[in-house]
């Protein structure tokens, strides 16, 4: 049940006036409407797996009790690692296990040690990756005090199973909690804003994103016999594509948020107007990256911070590999991480690391020159990264890679993909509207806009653009995380 | 909340009203298109054909039998329905809407091959979209096209995602391709370039249970409506037949059981002389114009002969 799908509109429908009608007046009764509908969501998607989402939830909901009530700081501490070690197993066993079995034993072959290990049938629940974050985020948190144990099971359950954010994220923090327990007024502006940035979202999803997809996919499937220059212009659609599909997303899930009365965390902040790397990856999935700066980079950064850069540089490493390996079980994504480790390399040494520049723009608007190369240096870097990102092993990045730059970079190439004129023009047209809105929380923020009817040229502009050129296909690139 | 439910009816209302008119326009211009992907659809629809033979088939179908000639021969009236790109599924789709909206038949002329018997895939699935919103069509598809109740009652959506069909419901300038057509049928006049004789490297005779049930209960239907059917293997270059031997035997016994049970002839053009010529041909599995009349031509003979029995 995606969000562009007919059976989540009207779940959606049902959800909304039963939540903010019938039930209005009591926010213990929402919560427990919300926690139905978000299971009765996830469940639609994958019910074999709504048991094990229920009983993560209940055992990290009793580990937050214990820790609370621990007397001891050896007790709490002991909880907060069993309570880590159960949410990394967690993902240890359903998304890498198999990943680590047959990497183990493609090692000991190649050294001559032959090993009889198989991989197991293990079918990896939806949105694990997400649910679990969630859940291991709680127990750090109410460890360090940054949050209360929750005493509502119904509430720390709907915090992990929310439905808007359970498949595809945004990882919001334990501090979400307090959302949940507060009542919700109904917010004209809010719920407005949200249906914008719901169609703000299914512009970039179906019509820049899926767009992009019938070229990359067509470039990808058979690059053999591409060209170069399509090889290189397919990694660039596919940046865009990864972008549009995952921000798209985002913006549909926070917008249903806000129909909800919920503010949920920002997940992308115009991340190709970046001006290095670093600055990308504080725009690009920000709840995943500050999740990992949180929980990941800042600790390992203090115990390193004897060995000065070079322990900044060790720990942007490990960070980083660990933001590879989230994207999923292969080696692709361990290179894809460390590639951007490395990036990160020249940052810090320069000390450009931690300075957030200003976007500079000039007289017409325009992002000044020199942020201009700072914005198409990263780009490129970024997608030299979306090839090792999309390629099935890294044998096929490399061959890619060779085959831009071996293979006559301007000739049609045998398969002849030529340039998607049209998905250019979608792109362009999403980049002026973000550049135009980058101040802004989404592309159809319409706040200084007074005149009904612009507003309604606005709307169904974009809605003509959705219908005429929207690809429907009902996938998600962030679904398979 | 109050404040928000009226100008979100409002928008939707405008929305709704929009649809509904734009609805209205497209499919109004659509069911009148001549575009290839409509056309035999809105002849059938708009022009009451009243026909004695009609033609089923695939594109094999659709570019390799001539109405005007199997007219001037067996001198009765002929129409090609075939369905480009298109197996059984979709053909007895076609079948069914010519008979809503059309004088029943006399004649079946199916063209039959070793993936006539399978589930189509949804290529053009947009030849539907015109008539979708009437049960008849929407009955006949919603299974094997995958349309939904929001297709055939809610104005407009199921045209979304096809801008070149819009445009031509809208009266643009489009990219829709209008090929000559006589009755249904394509002559293609071209030369035989090899490229797809080249690129074949399996073409094996399969069928779908689901697919052989559609076609038992299709014929069925002809038998209990008097419809006479006769099944044609129309030619195919040898080499095909020759290099890769897509089962050949099995798709001969396969097809005869049906041959047998419904009372059926089989004419069989596998191994005519037409098939060792690529002049005649403008790929490995399709006559070209010149390969088609003649083929027609002798299909005709044959027919002549079979109905005079």
């Amino acid at each position: 049940m995606v969000f562009n799908s007919t059976p989540f509109v009207l779940f959606f429908v049902v959800v909304f006036f039963v939540y903010w009608f019938p039930l209005k007046r009591t926010t213990k009764a929402q919560n427990v409407f919300l926690l139905v509908a978000s299971y009765f969501f996830y469940g639609y998607a994958d019910w074999k797996m709504l048991p094990l989402l229920m009983v993560a939830t209940a055992v990290f909901y009793f580990l937050g009790i214990g820790i609370g009530r621990s007397e001891s700081e050896k007790k709490a501490s002991w909880l907060r690692t069993l309570g880590v070690v159960l949410g990394v197993g967690l993902l240890l066993y359903f998304k890498y296990l198999n990943f680590f079995i047959e990497s183990f034993a493609n090692l000991f072959e190649r050294i001559g040690l032959h090993t009889n290990w198989h991989s197991f049938n293990i079918i990896m629940p939806l949105g694990v990756s997400f649910f679990t974050f969630r859940l291991i985020s709680y127990v750090l948190d109410v460890y360090n005090g940054e949050v209360e144990p929750t005493r509502d099971v119904v509430e720390f359950a709907t915090y992990i199973a929310f439905f808007p954010c359970i498949l595809s994220g945004p990882i919001d923090k334990p501090k979400f909690i307090s959302q949940i327990h507060q009542k919700r007024e109904f917010n004209y502006e809010q719920a407005v804003d949200g249906l914008r940035q719901i169609l703000w979202g299914l512009f970039k999803k179906l019509v820049v994103a899926d767009n992009c997809a019938v070229y990359v996919d067509q470039v990808f499937s058979s690059y053999t016999d591409q060209s170069g220059s399509a090889l290189f212009f397919a990694a660039i659609l596919c940046s865009f594509q990864v972008y549009a599909d995952f921000s798209g997303y985002s913006d549909m899930a926070i917008g249903v948020g806000k129909l909800l009365g919920f503010s949920i965390t920002r997940n992308f902040n115009n991340p190709f107007f970046a001006l290095n790397v670093a600055d990308f990856w504080r725009r690009w999935h920000m709840s995943l990256t500050s999740w990992i700066t949180d929980y990941v980079f800042t600790p390992l950064n203090f115990q390193f911070r004897r060995w000065g850069k070079v322990g900044m540089i060790m720990a942007i490493l490990i960070n980083m590999v660990v933001v590879g390996l989230w994207h999923g079980a292969n080696w692709t994504f361990v290179v894809f991480g460390l590639y951007h480790g490395l990036l990160f390399v020249p940052l810090v040494l320069s000390g450009a690391f931690m300075k957030k520049d200003q976007l500079r723009t000039n007289r017409i608007g325009l992002p000044a020159l020199k942020d201009l190369g700072g914005m198409l240096l990263t780009f490129t870097l970024v997608s030299i990264g979306v090839i090792i990102f999309r390629a099935e092993s890294i044998g096929q990045a490399l061959e890619f890679f060779s085959r831009i730059f071996s293979v006559g970079f301007f000739s049609v190439g045998i398969a002849g993909a030529g340039i998607p004129r049209r998905t250019c023009l979608f792109v362009a047209i999403m980049l002026v509207i973000e550049w135009m809105q980058r101040n802004q929380e989404h592309g159809l923020v319409l706040k200084g806009v007074k005149s009904v009817f612009v507003r309604y040229v606005c709307y169904f502009g974009i809605l003509s653009f959705v219908f005429m050129y929207g690809v429907f296909n009902e996938t998600f690139v962030y679904f398979q995380f | 909340m109050k404040r928000f439910l009226i100008n979100f009816g409002f928008f939707f209302a405008v929305l709704f009203a929009t649809a509904w008119c734009l609805d209205k326009v497209m499919t109004d211009n659509l069911q009148h298109s001549n575009a290839r992907v409509f056309n035999t659809y809105n002849v059938i629809y708009n022009d009451n054909l009243k026909c004695d033979v009609v033609i089923m088939g695939s594109s094999r179908g659709q570019v390799q039998y001539d109405p005007a000639i199997l007219d001037s021969i067996i001198g009765l009236n002929c129409y090609n329905i075939s369905v480009d790109g298109r197996c059984i599924d979709a053909q007895v789709t076609m079948y069914g809407f010519y008979c809503h909206h059309a004088l029943k038949p006399k004649y079946v002329i199916q063209n039959i091959e070793w993936g006539t018997v399978l589930m189509s895939n949804g290529y053009e699935r947009e030849q539907y979209l015109p008539y979708l919103n009437t049960d008849d069509m929407y009955e006949q598809t919603y299974k094997s096209e995958g349309f939904t109740w929001v297709d055939r009652w809610l104005p407009l959506i199921r045209y979304a995602g096809y801008h070149e069909v819009i445009k031509e419901g809208l009266g643009f300038k489009n990219n829709l391709n209008r090929p000559v057509m006589y009755k249904g049928f394509i002559p293609r006049d071209e030369i035989w370039d090899g490229s797809v004789f080249r690129q074949i490297d399996t073409l094996q005779f399969t069928y779908n249970p689901e697919a052989v049930e559609i076609f038992d209960s299709y014929l069925m239907r002809c038998q209990e409506e008097g419809v006479r059917v006769v099944l044609v293997y129309a030619p195919i270059y040898i080499g095909v037949t020759q290099k890769i031997g897509f089962g050949v035997q099995e798709m001969f016994d396969f097809y005869q059981s049906f041959a047998d049970r419904y009372e059926m002839p089989i004419l069989d053009y596998t191994y005519d002389s037409l098939c060792y010529d690529t002049n005649f041909f403008y790929n490995a599995t399709h006559l070209n114009k010149t390969g088609a009349e003649i083929f027609t031509s002798k299909l005709a003979m044959d027919l002549r002969k079979l109905f005079a029995e």
